[in-house]
């Protein structure tokens, strides 16, 4: 066997049992350290947007569904001239607020569409819908809540079952349109004895940044006028 | 022993292969070549492109979704807008959502399909995503009342 090539004195040890020396080892550390932070950093990273993605989609998900709601339960809004109930004043009241800021708007109507939340089979098909934020205590965050109520009464704005349809909103805003096009940010059918031709529907959200979000479209009401 | 551990780093400076005296290794001794360590730092750096493209691509998707639900309700928007104004002439025009939706232009056309009291409405809304325009598009008929 050839000779070993050898630098100095020291080697006398056989290759075999020959260790890492601390050198060796912290160099080492050194080197997997580093590639270990590296690694992780890029791995905290893609988890960090991985959460700000989620979060983002679920705000898109709420907005998407609450807007289909709005919009589905608006564009059957019925002309409360049109019933003829004795000593029922019925109503389609949309106002215009705004609490610290933010768009608070209101609308409470008659509508075709609803949810079958009981299974009383006498319920009319009429249902009293309403759509407004309030404050939540606890989180001191607004929160979308729609009102339905299966019995028409003198209060339209009023009664019934009430449930959160939306957290994390940050406004809603209704605008009316008339058969001329014109835009009203409210309308009370006492003063204008007619629907709206057209509403436009707008939610905002607030991200986990504090940025506003802005969902809006519009809804044409198939029983507009008088 | 200061001695030793320099004598140790020189050893170990010469095992990765940056010595001119390699032919004094044996077989069992000697360190990778450099063609060796270019080789595998290739393979590596492919490997983590990749892995980096695919984060990339979800982080895209994510957004193309969110540009798809803005522009389905400016297309639906749009649509109510057209049922509002009644039966439609047949027209082809397009324009913008103004400063609520930069991003987004959209594209109107209403045509005749055979049958006198219908018209088909398309509403195209369209955007720009990076190289590549992205469209969501909403057909109805609407009929002579």
């Amino acid at each position: 066997m050839r000779k070993r090539w050898n630098l100095s004195h020291s080697s006398q040890k056989n290759e075999r049992s020959k260790g890492f020396t601390l050198a060796e080892i912290l160099i080492a550390i050194a080197i997997i350290s580093t590639i270990l932070a590296i690694v992780y950093s890029s791995f905290a990273s893609t988890m960090r947007s991985i959460t700000i993605c989620r979060e983002k989609n679920d705000i898109y998900q709420i907005a998407r569904l609450s807007l289909e709601r709005i919009a589905e339960d608006v564009s059957a809004a019925f002309p409360p001239k049109d019933l003829q109930l004795e000593d029922i004043q019925l109503g389609f009241i949309g106002e215009d607020r705004e609490v610290s800021g933010i768009p608070w708007d209101t609308l409470h109507f008659i509508s075709t569409s609803h949810l079958e939340l009981s299974n009383d089979i006498k319920s009319s098909g009429l249902h009293e819908i309403g759509y407004s934020l309030e404050m939540d205590l606890e989180t001191d965050q607004p929160v979308l809540f729609r009102r339905q109520d299966d019995t028409l009464d003198d209060e339209t704005d009023k009664g019934g079952v009430v449930l959160e349809l939306a957290e994390g909103i940050n406004g809603i805003d209704f605008k009316y349109y008339d058969d001329e096009g014109e835009e009203f940010n409210e309308w009370l059918y006492d003063d204008k004895n007619a629907l709206p031709k057209m509403i436009k529907i707008t939610l905002s959200f607030k991200d986990q940044d504090g940025n506003n979000i802005d969902f809006s479209t519009q809804v044409y009401l198939e029983m507009w006028g008088g | 022993m200061k001695s030793k551990i320099t004598h140790n780093i020189r050893r170990r400076i010469l095992f990765l292969g940056f010595t001119a005296k390699k032919k004094a290794y044996d077989k069992q001794n000697a360190g990778f070549t450099l063609l060796e360590v270019m080789i595998t730092l290739a393979v590596i750096a492919i490997s983590i492109v990749a892995i980096l493209r695919a984060l990339g691509m979800s982080v895209d998707l994510s957004y193309e979704s969110k540009n798809i639900t803005a522009a389905t309700l400016l297309a639906k928007g749009k649509m109510a807008e057209v049922e509002s104004e009644g039966f439609p002439e047949i027209e082809e025009i397009s324009g913008d959502f103004g400063d609520e939706s930069p991003n987004f232009r959209w594209e109107k056309s209403i045509s005749e399909i055979g049958i006198e009291e219908l018209r088909k409405v398309e509403i195209r809304v369209l955007w720009q995503e990076g190289n590549n325009e992205k469209k969501v598009e909403l057909v109805t008929l609407i009929s002579e009342k």
